[in-house]
């Protein structure tokens, strides 16, 4: 039995996507997962000397995020994985979709539009690149969609 | 009057008190910590005998601005200041040279003022003071650019104001009047001053960051010496018949950007605090000085050439800002001045000590008893008008513009979580005052009730707010892990003290420290929601309500 993912990084769309997941392993008694991946390509950008601390303070960031959606799910008893990768957003998604064999991955949108790699616009288009990659579904919830 | 050290001293003290219970009670209410100092200065203006020294020129300006300067390059980093130094240099000389010939135009012509008295105070009321709009521009997260921007200019034009208003003085004392007055003369002296302060400044800022600041690794040492080279390259150029000002401006550029960045992370720490305070006390000093030297009924008595000159300074102001970032986005039109800015930096162009300090020189034996008296009213009315509206204003027109880089729902978050603070702190305050008897048991157990019902309505409201807001949790969370990381830095400096760790291990830990804290400031600076233009009227329903609950 495959797998529910949800990849999240606390930005505006974090809770409503946390809550989504949720409810989904709970109405298909699935296992679910929270990913977190620290961005190698923003610890590029950076300055030399301040790299490992960054990429430590992303790490520590990425803990206490999925701690949070744990706090979540276990508030409405379920139970979940916390998994943190490092690397390229993109590739660390899919190569850990593949490897958990997981069947659906969630995906939380911001309000508005952005020109980053989760923006609104690159959103839909980045779920499709996954989705063509990987063979996994993928589900964008935007905030306005939660009750 | 004759002051005496002790009364000097007494007179320290108590304006220092006072301006440490201003800023106390000014936690609570929503104004610039200056205009308060001003306001408060005001009303203990109306008792003759509050201070038993007499406040003169030559305190502001060689004692207390010399501090302020020096701090205030402290923070400009030369890449900033590179980027905009054409716009600067234009509105800092050049506008402060147009500034002052419209302004004495319109004071000569419409008050029948002698030239060079006009241009004196033309040249005097042209240097701006940017604290209060700074203080705004920190607290609303305004850009970097428009910062130093407004900063640079200010640095700057008070050496340029200072100078020409020397010139007005000298003219005078020689008798010179429009008829004879000598351009080129003035020019040459005017760059000699200028150039020869700047060359004073830039030589001991050298001096000091390289063999001192640099190869000298002791806290103490190298803040004397900052302290030295703020008050050093004052008395040296001034001694050269040289701009002071501009030698302060260009030592503490040189020392913020080659001193500090070549020392080690606990001498930078100590420097930073050292200034900070220094800036507080001498800013406070500054505004309650400025507070108690205007008297109230002289300027009623005087309103007509007050008001002249308020509009002098608003008209000139507004050709200068326009003009000239008009013209440099004609040669730059990639580095052009936003529209936008323009604006602020119209509105905010207040004026403060610099103004205040050279209308005190004013006393009675410059341009004759009259005149001496008329351009000390008309300079305490114009600083007052700028600080009192100008200064009070600036805000709305820093939101209406939307250069308010701090989010509706931010300042909602933290309003609300203010409001938990102070509320917790109250209840704690009152189980404090239950439990040693002093509160009769029935008042404060209905007290607490009320306590228990008001916090739980605003953990709700905070509730809601981040329920619509997930992204604050984020923000929630940078901040705490700043205070954290913060707080183990503390720790560090303890063990250091305590003899727990040696001096090097501590520099290692406090500079992994500080770069841990770089790293989350990134990190936060990264999110996508920080990065998108703010909508105002983003604060939800529930947050509206709680505004006015």
């Amino acid at each position: 039995m495959g797998s529910i993912v949800c990849a999240t990084r606390g930005g505006e769309g974090s809770r409503a996507v946390q809550l989504a997941a949720i409810e989904q392993a709970r109405q298909l008694g699935k296992d679910l997962v929270f990913l977190f991946v620290a961005d190698a390509a923003f610890e590029e950008q950076v300055e030399a000397h301040l790299r490992t601390a960054v990429h430590k303070e992303m790490l520590w960031m990425g803990n206490v995020l999925l701690q949070i959606a744990k706090q979540r799910a276990g508030a409405r008893h379920i139970d979940v994985r916390l998994e943190i990768r490092t690397g390229p957003v993109k590739e660390a998604i899919e190569q850990f979709l593949l490897e958990s064999r997981a069947d659906l991955l969630l995906l939380g949108a911001p309000r508005g539009t952005t020109t980053t790699v989760f923006g609104d616009d690159a959103i839909e288009q980045f779920a499709h690149t996954v989705e063509e990659d990987t063979g996994v579904s993928v589900k964008v919830v935007r905030p306005e969609k939660v009750s | 009057m004759e002051t005496s050290l002790i009364d000097l001293e007494l007179g320290f003290v108590i304006l220092l008190t006072v301006a440490a219970v201003v800023a106390l009670i000014n936690q609570h209410i929503r104004m610039p910590y200056t205009v308060a100092l001003v306001a408060v200065g005001l009303l203990l203006s109306f008792f003759p005998n509050f201070l038993h020294f007499t406040v003169s020129s030559d305190l502001i300006l060689a004692i207390l601005v010399p501090p302020l300067l020096f701090e205030a390059t402290l923070h400009i980093k030369w890449d900033g200041l590179k980027a905009d130094l054409m716009p600067i240099l234009l509105l800092a000389v050049g506008g402060t040279v147009i500034s002052t010939v419209i302004v004495g135009s319109i004071t000569m012509q419409v008050l029948s003022i002698p030239f060079t008295s006009a241009m004196a105070f033309g040249a005097l009321i042209s240097a701006t003071d940017p604290v209060a709009v700074i203080a705004f521009f920190r607290s609303l997260g305004v850009s970097k650019r428009l910062s130093i921007l407004v900063e640079g200019e200010s640095l700057f034009n008070d050496g340029v104001a200072i100078v020409l208003f020397g010139l007005a003085v000298t003219a005078a004392g020689t008798g010179s009047d429009i008829e004879n007055f000598r351009l080129t003369e003035a020019l040459v002296q005017f760059m000699r001053v200028a150039f020869g302060g700047l060359g004073i400044g830039l030589t001991l800022g050298f001096v000091a960051s390289h063999l001192i600041l640099k190869y000298v690794d002791n806290a103490m040492i190298e803040t004397a010496t900052s302290v030295a080279l703020a008050f050093g390259a004052f008395v040296v150029a001034e001694e050269l018949h040289l701009s002071g000002i501009l030698a302060v401006v260009a030592a503490g550029l040189m020392v913020g950007n080659i001193g500090m960045q070549n020392t080690s992370p606990t001498t930078k720490l100590t420097l930073e605090n050292f200034w900070e305070f220094m800036a507080f006390a001498v800013n406070s000093l500054v505004f309650l000085v400025i507070g108690l030297e205007i008297v109230i009924e002289q300027l009623f008595a005087w309103w007509q050439p007050i008001v002249v000159a308020v509009v002098a300074i608003l008209l000139s102001r507004g050709v200068v800002v326009y003009s000239l970032t008009w013209l440099h986005g004609r040669f730059q039109p990639e580095g052009a001045v936003p529209k936008s800015y323009r604006h602020i930096m119209y509105w905010g162009g207040l004026r403060g000590a610099i103004s205040l300090a050279l209308a005190l020189t004013l006393t009675g034996n410059v341009f004759g008893e009259v005149i001496d008296k008329e351009l000390e009213i008309m300079t305490f009315g114009v600083v007052l008008f700028t600080l009192l509206v100008q200064g009070t204003t600036i805000d709305k027109l820093i939101r209406y513009f939307g250069l308010a880089k701090k989010r509706p729902q931010l300042m909602e978050q933290q309003r609300q979580q203010a409001i938990m603070y102070a509320k917790l702190t109250g209840q704690k305050e009152l189980a404090r005052m239950r439990d040693e008897g002093i509160l009769f048991k029935d008042v404060a157990i209905a007290m607490e009730t009320i306590y228990k019902s008001e916090i739980a309505h605003h953990k709700s409201l905070l509730r809601q707010h981040l329920q619509a807001y997930p992204e604050l949790e984020q923000e929630m969370y940078f901040q705490a892990r700043m205070n954290v990381i913060k707080a183990e830095r503390s720790a560090y400096s303890d063990a250091a003290q305590r003899g727990i760790i040696s001096e090097h291990m501590y520099e290692a830990l406090i500079e992994e420290t500080n770069d841990r804290l770089a790293a989350v400031g990134l990190l936060r600076a990264k999110q996508p929601w920080l990065q998108k233009e703010p909508s105002p009227n983003t604060a939800p329903k529930e947050a509206q309500e709680g505004r006015n609950g």
